[in-house]
């Protein structure tokens, strides 16, 4: 697939862009039906993706974040996906493989907890007896704000002109106030939806953030 | 060039966010008048969110603890630690664990029972009993009573270095019997 500059660029629909809204990983089961005006390229695999650098301003959400926070949260972000393997590594698929890194910040409240909340005890002081004794607590499970730095692996799957998915496991560093940085396992899936040349909308599903947002191929 | 210069201002405005992440303090969520529970799981650590006049229970977990103010019930057991941390006419009780701690202010009455280590830092005006435990600490912050019953190591702190005194009916005093 390229998302050179030419004529057959998909025009945008507000159809279009609602329904690419509402998928992730769904967007790969509609992809077989769109196939009468949007032929399949997933065999194709020497089609050139036609892209070095995919550059992705995004919203966020999670929840249940990794370390000392608690609850659900929203924020902001980005995503930069740097083509390493345009040929990917399979030989007869349409796929290929990019380094994706960024930056995400959000805001994470423990009473917006999926399966409830308890507060979390925010300082600790020695006692007597070597005892350790907790003098402030969090209010309504706290709040907590996070900076993700996530760095995966991108595979990408291009199935047609408009629709293609990726698997992106890797690693999320993340910043959280007084408990400082530390490191999670990151495992995400998603799918981009072409709305116009060189531009897609992008989903992102999986742990420890979900993600949606535009895709500017460059 | 352009590609360089978005990813660094992008990077350029995430390091800035690094300042602003973090916890925000709260004083936790029991209402005053009322009984909050807890138990099961690994940790729970409660507060009461209008300061004074809680009671925090908990117990069969890892981790317990409770922050109050003034005039609160505190009770724990069945855990492997208890803090509690509360002010002026307290009433603390735990039980069954491996370690209890506390700090609370004056008129504190705290009762430590069946567990490997008790510390407790106590203000002025209050009794302290340590039953059938390893090792009973006490600073005292004021005048104090302390009774260890069954205790291998009943240690009591008075104010300015001055020693306890050992009361007729057993009791460690700090101030006068």
């Amino acid at each position: 697939m390229t998302f050179a500059k030419s004529s057959d660029s998909v025009s945008p629909t507000g159809t279009a862009a609602a329904f690419c809204a509402a998928l992730g990983l769904g967007m790969v089961l509609f992809a077989s039906s769109a196939q009468a005006r949007d032929p399949l390229l997933i065999h194709d695999a020497r089609t050139p993706i036609g892209y070095e650098v995919e550059l992705e301003p995004h919203l966020v959400l999670g929840t249940n974040p990794p370390g000392a926070g608690a609850g659900s949260g929203v924020g902001i972000g980005a995503r930069a996906s740097v083509v390493l393997v345009p040929e990917g590594f399979l030989p007869r698929v349409n796929d290929s493989v990019a380094l994706g890194f960024g930056l995400d910040v959000g805001h994470y409240t423990g009473d917006w907890a999926i399966d409830g909340y308890r507060d979390q005890c925010l300082h600790y002081e020695t006692g007597p007896a070597g005892t350790r004794i907790c003098t402030e607590v969090s209010s309504n499970g706290g709040t907590y704000n996070y900076v993700f730095i996530p760095l995966v692996m991108q595979w990408n799957f291009w199935f047609t002109q408009r629709w293609s998915a990726f698997a992106e496991p890797g690693l999320d560093l993340y910043f959280l106030g007084n408990h400082g940085f530390d490191v999670s396992p990151a495992m995400y899936v998603g799918g981009r939806c072409r709305i116009a040349d060189r531009i897609t909308l992008t989903a992102r599903l999986g742990y420890p953030t979900f993600a949606f947002g535009v895709s500017f191929m460059l | 060039m352009k590609n360089t210069s978005f990813l660094t201002l992008t990077f350029a405005v995430g390091i800035a966010l690094l300042g602003a992440a973090g916890c925000h303090s709260g004083q936790g969520s029991c209402v005053q008048g009322s009984t909050c529970e807890c138990s099961g799981g690994t940790d729970c650590y409660q507060g009461c969110a209008d300061g004074n006049g809680c009671d925090l229970y908990c117990h069969n977990m890892v981790h317990c603890g409770g922050v109050c103010g003034d005039g609160c019930g505190l009770q724990c057991h069945d855990v492997n630690d208890c803090s509690s941390s509360c002010g002026d006419n307290c009433q603390i009780d735990c039980h069954n664990t491996v370690s209890c701690g506390a700090f609370c202010g004056a008129n504190c009455q705290y009762d430590c029972q069946s567990v490997d280590r008790c510390g407790v830092r106590a203000g002025p005006g209050s009794t302290i009993a340590c039953t059938s435990v390893t090792t009973c600490s006490v600073e005292c912050l004021g005048t104090c009573r302390v009774l260890c019953t069954d205790v291998n190591k009943c240690d009591v702190t008075c104010p300015n270095g001055a020693s306890p005194i050992s009361c007729a009916n057993g009791d460690l005093a700090c101030g006068s019997c």
